[in-house]
């Protein structure tokens, strides 16, 4: 199990680091500059891919942690707190490549009435708790407490993401419904920005589950060594 | 049946596994595995009675409605006989108003003890039964214990000292650090094993 | 099902019992409720021109912020003695014993709401509420849902190295839908405003306290569990 899943770390991050490296180019010359916003606006494709991944992310999370509840195999609550850590790096990108974005196109670093920025700063609220949460409590029912804790949350997310929504709205609708409002170039290169940090995403997710593995490990060992 | 070791032996640790408290590292603990009805949680919990380190009672209220309480989540018929009864026989009667934080150490293990029965369970798991109790209070929770396992109830107990548990027991389990090391049924134990101590048997672990 | 009700009925009584006799966090709660509304007024400099704007605010924080407060200490009467053990003991369903812990919880925080609400009305002096019934309906949802998720996170918070410190980081990310819910409905019900919002809102309530009620009472034999 251990070298098959570091042989795919390994592989992953490869692709990750190519993909990534390619995405410079797509991001930067491929991609046309917007009429309005300027050069600026390429930030939203790391901002997008981002975002959605973080999504992923918290996906995951949830099915590892309701798979861990049914099963109490360690391994899924060791993925569930990856996919968490990762989402949670993801998700801090998001608020920082906004406000960035944000700056020189709307004058202010950050605007309470744009319903995506604020749904996705309670996000990261809602899973630094859990991070907080697994972390103060020992051992098996820690993990277990948590894992209830990802499924509320994750339940949470799109009341969150509507309610936030209603109560006012602001965010340029990038894809509206009436279609895109972008070139083909740009949606290409969208897409392959987020591809390209899937790829990123999973490379990551295994690193850190990997981590979380050895630690485990330690752990017995030693366990087995003070026993004795 | 009696659990008895030195301290760190596992016993505390193997009565909650039997409760159902905490879960073993490895393997299982089935209660009443002939039965397919115990497998629904709450009809093993109607059948199990537990007294351990926790007395489970509410210090801010009073004896009775401790009592009533649990016989409510019980879910108990004729609880107002069963509570008369029991307080009769713990000789508890006297004090049933008065809240539990002013009862004395033993009066609290005899409510306890009394709690855990009231809903007449067929396995009892006792942590320590008789510890801290006066004189008066051991022969009492004895007599009672007596009763109740000549009424088809299972008990298991710990206790540190064997005298206290000698007349209860038909067999004796010794343990020592995790382990099973001897189990005596009634006619085997030993007389030495009640005089002085299970001693001269430890240190012969078997699987 | 019957068993179900008589179990949480008999935690929340027990509870209720136990805090009557000792009627010291009921008061404290009201108390505290009391001072979190000077304090809002004299923080924010609130004037009658900008009422309309803060009356949501000063009416349901004063609710939050005693609730955070005294809830964990009605989940601590489990804790001496083994008592969650001993609860987890019993057959009840351990989502009965949630609801009778969040039940008690919800009768306290009514009690103290019937004082902190009218004097929203005395110390501050809002026009007459355009819905009386609107106002009602929506002190009944919002408190309902948030003492449920208060009650559920109280409890995993309790168990953590953190102790009460965590309830706040759990609940308030969570519970955010029903602060927006609450303050757009109490300003819908206080003030005459444009109308037509309030059926959304009531819905996103209903939906939340039906999700974060159901979730809870499934999940806290995972919390209970040993």
């Amino acid at each position: 199990m251990n070298s098959r899943l570091l042989r795919w770390q390994r592989a992953v991050g490869w692709l990750a680091l190519v993909l990534v490296a390619l995405d410079v180019y797509f991001v930067f010359f491929y991609a046309p500059t917007e009429k309005y916003m300027g050069d600026v606006q390429r930030l939203m494709y790391y901002h997008v891919a981002t975002a959605w991944n973080a999504y992923l992310a918290f996906g995951l999370a949830l099915v590892f942690s309701i798979l861990y509840l049914w099963r109490r195999d360690e391994r899924f609550d060791r993925w569930a707190v990856s996919a968490v850590e990762v989402g949670v790096v993801f998700t801090t990108l998001v608020l920082i490549t906004g406000p960035l974005w944000a700056r020189p196109v709307w004058n202010a670093w950050w605007k309470w009435d744009d319903p995506r920025l604020t749904s996705t700063l309670i996000l990261w609220f809602i899973y630094i708790a859990y991070l907080i949460l697994r972390a103060s409590i020992e051992g098996p029912r820690g993990k277990r407490i948590a894992a209830v804790f990802a499924v509320i949350g994750f339940v949470d997310v799109p009341i969150v993401h509507f309610s936030v929504q209603w109560w006012s709205s602001f965010h340029p609708q990038v894809i509206s419904s009436q279609g895109v409002n972008m070139t083909g170039e740009m949606v290409f290169t969208l897409a392959y920005t987020s591809f390209a940090f899937m790829a990123l995403f999973f490379y990551l997710l295994l690193l850190r589950a990997n981590v979380e593995r050895i630690k485990a490990e330690t752990e017995r060992l030693e366990e087995r060594l003070s026993a004795d | 049946m009696a659990l008895i070791g030195p301290n760190g032996a596992g016993k505390t640790t193997l009565l909650r596994i039997i409760a159902q408290l905490t879960r073993p590292d490895e393997g299982r603990a089935t209660l009443f595995p002939d039965e397919p009805a115990m497998r629904r949680r709450s009809h093993a919990r109607r059948a199990l009675g537990v007294l351990m380190e926790g007395s489970y009672l509410y210090e801010g209220m009073t004896v009775e409605e401790n009592l009533r309480f649990y016989g409510s989540m019980f879910s108990l018929a004729d609880l107002e006989r069963r509570i008369d009864e029991g307080l009769a026989r713990v000789d508890l009667a006297g004090v049933r108003h008065r809240p539990v934080a002013t009862l004395s150490k033993g009066m609290r293990r005899r409510l306890a003890l009394l709690r855990a029965v009231l809903h007449r369970p067929r396995l009892l798991l006792l942590d320590e039964p008789f510890d801290g109790l006066d004189r008066r209070s051991v022969d009492m929770v004895q007599q009672w214990l007596a009763e109740l396992a000549a009424q088809r109830c299972t008990l298991i107990m710990i206790s540190h000292d064997l005298s206290w548990v000698a007349p209860l027991c038909r067999r004796v389990c010794l343990l020592e650090r995790g382990q099973l090391v001897q189990s005596w049924k009634e006619d085997e134990i030993p007389a030495r094993l009640w005089t002085e101590g299970y001693g001269p048997w430890l240190g012969r672990g078997r699987r | 099902m019957k068993s179900f009700v008589r179990a949480s009925w008999a935690v929340a009584e027990k509870d209720l019992r136990i805090q009557f006799r000792l009627k010291s966090l009921l008061l404290s709660m009201v108390v505290f409720a009391l001072l979190i509304q000077v304090l809002l007024h004299f923080s924010f400099q609130a004037n009658p021109a900008a009422l309309e704007q803060m009356a949501a605010g000063l009416l349901w924080l004063p609710v939050f912020l005693s609730t955070l407060l005294g809830i964990g200490r009605l989940m601590a009467i489990e804790e001496p003695e083994e008592n969650w053990e001993g609860l987890w003991l019993t057959p009840a369903d351990p989502g009965a014993v949630f609801m009778g812990k969040m039940l008690g919880s919800l009768a306290l925080v009514a009690l103290v709401e019937s004082v902190s609400v009218p004097l929203f009305f005395i110390l501050f002096n809002p026009p007459v509420p355009q819905s009386f019934p609107l106002l009602l309906v929506t002190l009944l949802l919002g408190t309902w849902g948030y003492v449920s998720l208060a009650s559920f996170f109280s409890v995993m918070a309790r168990m953590s190295r953190l102790g009460d410190l965590l309830l706040p980081i759990l609940l308030f990310p969570v519970s955010i839908p029903l602060l927006l819910g609450v303050v757009r409905l109490t300003q819908m019900a206080l003030f005459p405003t444009m109308p037509g919002q309030e059926g959304l809102w009531l819905a996103v309530l209903i939906a939340y306290d039906v999700l974060f009620t159901l979730l809870p009472v499934l999940t806290f034999e995972y919390l209970l569990e040993v």
